[in-house]
């Protein structure tokens, strides 16, 4: 269901370049940052881009309780549409909560199959039939690979996006474009990468390049307001 | 009565629906000499099992109320409560738990740990109740014992470990091996009461001694003594061992595992001989009560029979002979004769008679010592409330109580049904918190709210077969609101003008969407309505709320604004106001977009992983929107928002979905707009109630 009322600026269009084409039929992207910095709250105005859109969101989270993602969505919902009558905000949102499905896990307990196993699950019983997934708070390592491999081919046969967020380290050692060495062996499998940079006063949004494109010419700069952390393409808090 | 409060254990039996607690405390009761005959609770003999006392059990062969009873046991004096093990019954087991001091968790040998063992788990991890297993039904094909310990540890996280050990399984069950003594015991005579010590048979040596090694490796833990004796290779005596799993156990740190059958009356002597050896005495167990005059502040209870008495009343029931009040001190002793001061209502009363009771048999006696159970005559009070000496401002700490989550609208079928009923009520809602009943002045209706539906329909028949009231019970209804979605003008004149005093109000203004209920303003200059009519215009707006024009519902959420208007210097008067407001009302509402509201509630079901779809999907069918799942590795939890409407006899669905391992809670999320679809239907219900009224 496309909902007209709900304006909300495409973060992946303000990012411009061909970002938002590279994952538009499936794929899988990365938000990468270190801790507290904003993954969550980015993957969320994705999220809610989307579902505004008409499009279903599967969340993921191995950190945070279904009560507290639903928090953070509220939260940002409520920031981006801070200006709207409230009545119709609220009945918006109701629209959009058919558009999204939280799943939470224990961390110990959580693995990429059981995420398969769940999708099929889910759209097999006509539950629902997510476009976009977001995984928040999985980490990235090497016994994990057939189960990426096994998302990836899930994501290319049934257009599905899969958001992961992967978090650094401050002393973590970076490539020459700037990403963190223990996520570059993974990095071939994604089709968009955007990392966050925490600068003085404010959150750098970079778009790292893919590997078979080193050349290519950074596109427009993008900030997360760091009151807000919500994106804007002032370098200050809108 | 023995006086010696460190032989005495105040214990639970709780466990899954049908793993046989019943059975187990009918044994128990059988072996402690309590009763002379065994009576199955299925059983061809039409008697039942003693401790279901009432009828209506017996027939279903569930238990429901809590009925307490004591025993004696080499030297110790335990009294039981037998618990519900059903989901809906979940106060009467939470209000069993906070009495008692030590628990058996009777687990089936064949199911193991179960979604109801889980809650029941729970709820003695809560009260923090020392707990031992008794591993039942290892006569039945496919049983397995060691698996259940190991979802014991697995999926309850105890450290769970066994004392004894089968000899055979299925049919060929004959005994248990004891891995304290090292000996086989075997049951013998009709109902197993002569034990039969003996060398364990040669072929399960080998197994009991590794179980062994397991045992004493759990039990060093928690005796230095018996870590020296291990390490020293020296002999480790039973006292040592057994005393080492006691501190283990009443720190909750361990958990003997027991096994047997029950129905074959396999394993019971041992179980009980456990129930003494590892489960604590009232003295054992730290109690507090709240000091009302500081503020509630903690007290600490002491079990002396000298101290000033504190007392819990757990439980009413009524009997042929008035009310009895199931109590447990927890510091003084009672006597009868004594005057007692009940710390909510602030009345005091002498205690006329105190009896033990067993199930529904009865036995008088003269007083009840410190960290004992018993129950009293006579006693006016609710469930839950403290007694203690007057003068003593002591509460023992409130109950958790759970919010009902079911209504019912119920009707006396004649006129002396309707004391009848109005007293089963008045006696429900006092024995049960879970249960409430108020009236319903929009519909005229007594409503009765409860746990679940069968919660609801025990009560139903339970006023049938001991209040002797026949009852018409409604549908389960949901509360539907009406309201406005924009702002419409009106512009009404209330006119009647022929013949007799005539009348006249014209009223101008505005209605609109608003947060809460009514609101109303005149903005009224120049006198055009004279300031003494504004409040009768009021009360005419107001009148329209209670139902509401469209679907007549109450309405809610409106503000209605009053700008202009016109008046008759002798024809207009209060009514006519009141008139034109009405009017003006239902002129006013359909061009405001009227719509129609329903309650929504938060609905959370926990189930078993395998069945997560099946429960998704039955939410989904109901208009349910699915918050979010948590997958807890064995279990899932599901959060949806789900309109009341669509929940009715979802209890029965989501057992028969799951084989009655997941269980839900719903609570009252918001009022949200029923959509079109839906509104048709009930539009279309409505019209044929009405006509079915008429005709």
């Amino acid at each position: 269901m496309q909902n007209h009322t709900l304006m909300l600026r495409d973060p992946l269009k303000m990012i411009g370049g061909s970002a938002a084409e590279s994952i538009e039929n499936g794929g899988f992207a990365a938000i990468l940052a270190r801790a507290g910095v904003g993954k969550t709250a980015l993957l969320v105005q994705l999220a809610l881009h989307a579902m505004a859109g008409g499009k279903n969101v599967l969340h993921i989270s191995t950190e945070d309780p279904v009560d507290k993602v639903n928090l953070w969505y509220q939260e940002v919902f409520h920031r981006l549409t801070q200006s709207d009558n409230p009545s119709q905000g609220e009945k918006i949102w109701d629209q959009l909560l058919y558009n999204r499905f939280i799943m939470t896990f224990e961390t110990e307990t959580f693995n990429l199959d059981k995420v398969q196993k769940r999708i099929s699950e889910l759209m097999a019983n006509g539950i629902f039939q997510p476009r976009l997934v977001m995984i928040d708070g999985f980490a990235f390592d090497e016994t994990s690979r057939p189960q990426l491999n096994g998302l990836k081919d899930l994501a290319a046969t049934s257009e599905m996006t899969f958001w992961f967020t992967v978090r650094t380290h401050r002393d973590e050692p970076v490539d020459s474009s700037g990403m963190a060495t223990s996520f570059a062996p993974f990095a071939g499998l994604f089709d968009l990468m955007l990392q966050l940079y925490p600068e003085k006063d404010r959150v750098h949004l970079k778009r790292l390049p893919l590997a078979a494109e080193q050349d290519r010419q950074d596109t427009a700069e993008l900030y997360l307001d760091p009151a807000t952390l919500l994106v804007s393409d002032s370098p200050v808090g809108a | 009565m023995s006086q010696d409060i460190t032989h005495v254990r105040n214990i639970g039996i709780s466990a899954h629906i049908d793993s046989g607690k019943t059975t187990l405390t009918e044994r128990i009761l059988y072996l402690t000499k309590r009763i002379h005959k065994i009576h199955e609770v299925r059983g061809k003999d039409g008697v039942g099992a003693t401790m279901d006392s009432m009828a209506l059990e017996k027939e279903r062969g569930i238990t429901i109320a809590s009925a307490a009873t004591y025993c004696t046991w080499e030297g110790h004096e335990i009294n039981i409560i037998d618990t519900p093990g059903h989901v809906d019954f979940t106060m009467e087991v939470e209000r069993s738990l906070r009495v008692l001091d030590g628990a058996i968790l009777v687990l089936c040998a064949v199911g193991g740990v179960q979604s109801q063992s889980i809650t029941v788990d729970l709820q003695m991890k809560r009260y923090n109740i020392p707990t031992i297993a008794f591993i039942n039904k290892c006569d039945r094909s496919g049983a397995n014992p060691f698996r259940v310990i190991e979802q014991l540890r697995e999926k309850l996280g105890h450290n769970a470990v066994a004392l004894e050990m089968p000899i055979g399984l299925e049919t060929h069950h004959h005994g248990v091996v004891d891995l304290i003594s090292m000996k086989a015991l075997y049951f013998e005579g009709d109902h197993g009461q002569h034990v039969k010590t003996d060398e364990i048979p040669e072929e399960l040596v080998d197994t009991a001694m590794e179980k062994r090694e397991e045992l004493l490796d759990a039990a060093s833990m928690f005796s230095d003594e018996l870590t020296e004796a291990i390490l020293d290779e020296t002999e480790v005596s039973e006292t040592m061992l057994r005393e080492a799993i006691r501190k283990g156990a009443l720190r909750r740190e361990l958990t003997p595992v027991l096994m047997g059958s029950a129905y074959k009356n396999k394993g019971v002597h041992p179980l009980l001989n456990a129930v003494c050896d590892y489960l604590p005495s009232p003295d054992d167990v730290e109690t507090h009560a709240l000091d009302i005059t500081k503020g509630e502040e903690p007290v600490r209870l002491t079990a002396d029979n000298k101290a000033s008495l504190v007392a819990l009343a757990f439980k009413l029931e009524d009997t042929p002979y008035g009310q009895l009040t199931y109590i447990r001190t927890y510091q003084g002793a009672l006597d009868k004769g004594d005057t007692i001061y009940n710390v909510r209502t602030g009345k005091k009363i002498k205690v006329g008679r105190i009896v033990r009771m067993h199930a529904d048999k009865m036995e008088d006696v003269e007083t009840i010592p410190a960290g004992f159970i018993a129950a009293l005559f006579g006693i006016d009070c609710a469930s839950g409330d403290t007694f203690t000496e007057p003068g003593v401002n002591l509460s023992m700490s409130s109950m958790y109580i759970p919010e009902p989550v079911i209504t019912l609208a119920v009707k006396p079928a004649d006129y002396k049904s309707e004391t009848n009923m109005s007293k089963a009520l008045n006696r429900f809602t006092k024995e049960d918190p879970t249960f409430q009943t108020r009236f319903n002045s929009e519909t005229g209706e007594t409503l009765i709210s409860g746990m679940g539906e069968l919660h609801l329909e025990i009560y139903l028949e339970r006023m049938k077969r001991e209040y002797n009231a026949s009852i018409i019970a409604g549908e389960p209804q949901v509360a539907y609101r009406e309201t406005v979605t924009q702002q419409a003008n009106f512009d009404y004149t209330h006119k009647k003008q022929t013949g007799g005093a005539g009348q006249f109000g014209r009223v101008m203004g505005y209605m609109e969407p608003v947060e809460g209920e009514f609101e109303f303003e005149s903005k009224v200059t120049g006198g055009a309505i004279p300031t003494h009519f504004i409040p009768a215009c009021e009360k005419g707006f107001a009148e329209c709320m209670k139902k509401g024009p469209w679907m007549k519902y109450p309405v809610t959420g409106v503000k209605m604004v009053l700008t202009d208007g016109g008046f008759h210097a002798v024809d207009s008067s209060e009514m006519a106001f009141q008139a034109a407001a009405r009017g003006a009302f239902q002129q006013a509402y359909y061009k405001a977009r009227p719509v129609l509201l329903e309650p929504v509630m938060k609905v959370v079901v926990e189930t078993p992983d395998e069945f997560q779809g099946n429960v998704m999907g039955s939410l989904n069918q109901r208009r349910g929107i699915i918050i979010g799942a948590h997958d807890e590795g064995i279990s899932t939890v599901i959060e949806a928002h789900v309109p009341l409407a669509e929940m009715f006899g979802y209890s029965t669905v989501l057992r028969s979905l799951t084989q009655g391992k997941a269980q839900f809670t719903m609570e009252f999320e918001a009022y949200k707009e029923v959509p079109k679809s839906v509104l048709e239907e009930i539009a279309k219900k409505n019209e044929q109630a009405s006509k079915g009224g008429k005709s």
